[in-house]
């Protein structure tokens, strides 16, 4: 009898996100009209198919750098670039595949320069990533003269022919992470490497070569987030990626990210940004107004790490 | 002379760099060194000064308080909407109005303070989440809006003239002058140089690490709501994007200014020669006709590659000495 309480709260501290999720879930469903309802899914629909799946690659790309031990700040003006270049190459060429392959290479070009700087030369994550976040955000600015891009349907066919494709490429990119960094010897050795990476160098692994592989990646889920958003948006902006860079934090922290290395998983990308999709949208329908959203994103982030003391005090107590 | 030595000996080597930037403006824009637009560099480096102040604080600690140019707008804003509400602007308003905005700075400071330093919560975490919350703040209350047109009488604490030198400038100069002492000739401020060195040595030869730390946060808040006052005296608005970048350019004139990231090493003397450096960039990019895009990549490229200088050079220097040790071995 015993044992199976105890069960029960390490399951609690373990499944505590999927908890927070049911629990804002049920609570917007029964306190808002048009939340959900069973008869009324459209909502739901819309989150799962329109927003979830952006939240989730952001979720994404910002967890697997915290996975080696870092950050990566500059996933907002990654998006705002490499959106900004494939709808450029869009325009001149009228190629998508061509336009999907250059901003792919933005942004890992724009990743690996990270991972260079922080593994090779040994500059600290944020302030690396957070002076490539100036940089990429006023190239972007300078390329586009501060104007937009609209149109590229040839290029926007590709995804909005289904209603589904956001939510498959993301989930797609989330089940591939996942094999990748538990499934397979190089994810164990990132995860070596996020624990100790001088120990990881000595015992023989390719330290900073796995570390740069990791800002790589984040830049390369960053890119595509940002040319599915301009392909939803149907417009390229210079200033598209502002407030993202904040966004992707609050999701990997939500959902249980730690910037503590190698304590993070794939999974936790998937719940925070499934948490975000919700509380945004909740707090709009309980009549939460736009401009205090960006706030409730702060208080998200201060409650997170407040939960994340709070279970660690209740594993320690239960040890 | 000795003391002119010593303060350039507080410059990191990187620096000379901009002084060669800065010679190559005198020369290629006139009037670059005038007295007028020396005039215009100091001014516009007042508030960034003064934010730096606790800015130094928190990197000679070895940490980063991300939520200064966050705490600098929610500060200008509440001041400002409290003077548009007032109406008549007296003498007691603009005090009020410079109270609300040092009050809402250490508000978030003691806040801050509190979750690292007392609580021991990661500082990245912390103050990254009071950054997004004071800017969702001001967004907030201003509406997405911009609150602007102060009374002369506000102004004059940025825009006056005292001697025929600009108020804000000796406000700056006040406020540096405190932070020297409190950091050069303070028991508190020896403090923070024995913990950025090594924390577990502070707290074993009975420093109140806790204590420090605390009140390191709570002064950079108290510093930002100063830079605000400073800040929405010059530009006669406030918005929700009134301090946007400033903690960018904060982090920028400490690293410049040769304080290691890692901490216990540099000073507030480089601070304030970092501040200026950047203003004087910023200000010859503008004369030479940049536009605002470019002067961002810039000086992104030249803060990079400062910091990327100076962490190269530790590693030559570290892998020098170890050779000597090796080969005395």
């Amino acid at each position: 009898m015993k044992a199976e309480k105890l069960n029960l709260k390490l399951l609690f501290i373990k499944g505590s996100r999927v908890v927070v999720l049911l629990v804002l879930f049920i609570v917007f469903s029964v306190f808002t009209e048009n939340f959900f309802r069973f008869d009324n899914w459209s909502n739901i629909g819309n989150i799962l198919l329109q927003e979830a799946p952006f939240y989730m690659m952001l979720a994404l790309a910002m967890v697997i750098p915290m996975i080696v031990g870092g950050l990566d700040l500059s996933v907002g003006s990654n998006i705002s670039l490499s959106s900004f270049v494939c709808a450029m190459v869009i325009r001149e060429t009228e190629n998508p595949l061509l336009a999907i392959i250059a901003g792919l290479m933005v942004g890992c070009l724009i990743g690996t320069l990270n991972g260079y700087m922080i593994a090779k030369i040994g500059v600290p994550p944020f302030v690396a990533t957070y002076s490539m976040d100036w940089i990429a955000k006023g190239a972007v600015l300078v390329i586009s003269k501060g104007g937009q891009i609209t149109g590229f349907n040839s290029f926007r066919a590709i995804f909005n022919s289904w209603r589904g494709t956001y939510l498959l490429i993301s989930l797609v990119f989330m089940v591939l992470a996942w094999i990748l960094y538990t499934k397979t010897v190089f994810g164990k050795r990132t995860y070596c490497v996020g624990c100790n990476a001088e120990a990881a160098r000595i015992s023989g692994m390719k330290s900073a070569q796995i570390r740069i592989l990791a800002y790589l990646a984040s830049g390369f889920v960053a890119a595509m987030t940002g040319m599915m958003y301009i392909s939803k948006l149907g417009a390229a902006e210079p200033t598209l990626g502002g407030a993202f860079t904040m966004e992707a934090i609050a999701a990997a922290l939500i959902g249980g990210a730690s910037f503590v290395g190698a304590k993070s998983k794939i999974s936790n990308a998937l719940v925070g940004g499934l948490i975000i999709v919700v509380l945004n949208n909740g707090l709009i329908h309980i009549g939460v107004p736009g401009v205090w959203q960006d706030c409730a994103q702060g208080v998200i982030i201060i409650a997170a790490i407040l939960l994340e003391r709070l279970l660690e005090k209740m594993q320690t107590e239960r040890s | 002379m000795n003391k002119v030595k010593n303060f350039l000996k507080g410059i990191s080597g990187s620096s000379w760099a901009g002084i060669a930037l800065i010679i190559f403006f005198a020369v290629a824009i006139d009037n670059y060194l005038g007295s007028r637009n020396l005039m215009n560099i100091l001014r516009s480096t007042s508030a960034l000064v003064v934010v730096s102040v606790g800015m130094t604080m928190a990197i000679l600690l070895g940490e980063i308080d991300m939520s200064v140019g966050g705490v600098i707008t929610i500060s200008a804003t509440l001041a400002g909407m409290y003077m548009q509400a007032a109406g008549t602007v007296t003498v007691g308003t603009v005090v009020i109005a410079v109270i609300i905005c040092c009050l809402v700075g250490l508000a978030f400071g003691l806040f801050n303070g509190f979750m690292i330093g007392i609580k021991k919560f990661n500082f990245w975490l912390v103050t990254f989440g009071s950054m997004s919350i004071s800017f969702g703040l001001a967004k907030g209350v201003t509406n997405g809006g911009v609150i602007s047109g102060f009374d002369k009488k506000f102004q004059w604490i940025s825009t006056g003239r005292v001697l025929g030198i600009s108020t804000c400038i000796i406000w700056a100069v006040i406020i540096c002058i405190i932070s020297v002492l409190i950091l050069y000739k303070t028991r508190f401020g020896l403090h923070i140089y024995a913990i950025g060195d090594s924390e577990v040595c502070a707290a074993n030869s009975g420093i109140n690490v806790r204590k420090t730390r605390f009140w390191v946060y709570a002064l950079s808040g108290l510093t930002a709501g100063l830079a605000a006052v400073l800040l929405l005296a010059r530009t006669n608005s406030a918005g929700a994007t009134i301090g946007e970048g400033y903690e960018f350019s904060a982090i920028a004139a400490v690293v410049i200014g040769g304080t290691a990231m890692e901490g216990g090493k540099g000073g507030f003397k480089g601070t304030i020669f970092g501040a200026i450096f950047i203003s004087a960039m910023k200000n010859g990019l503008q004369l030479i006709g940049l536009s605002n895009y470019w002067q961002q990549v810039l000086l992104g490229v030249v803060i990079i590659a400062i910091i990327l200088y100076d962490v190269i050079n530790a590693r030559v220097r570290f892998k020098k000495s170890l050779r000597r040790v090796y080969s005395e071995g």
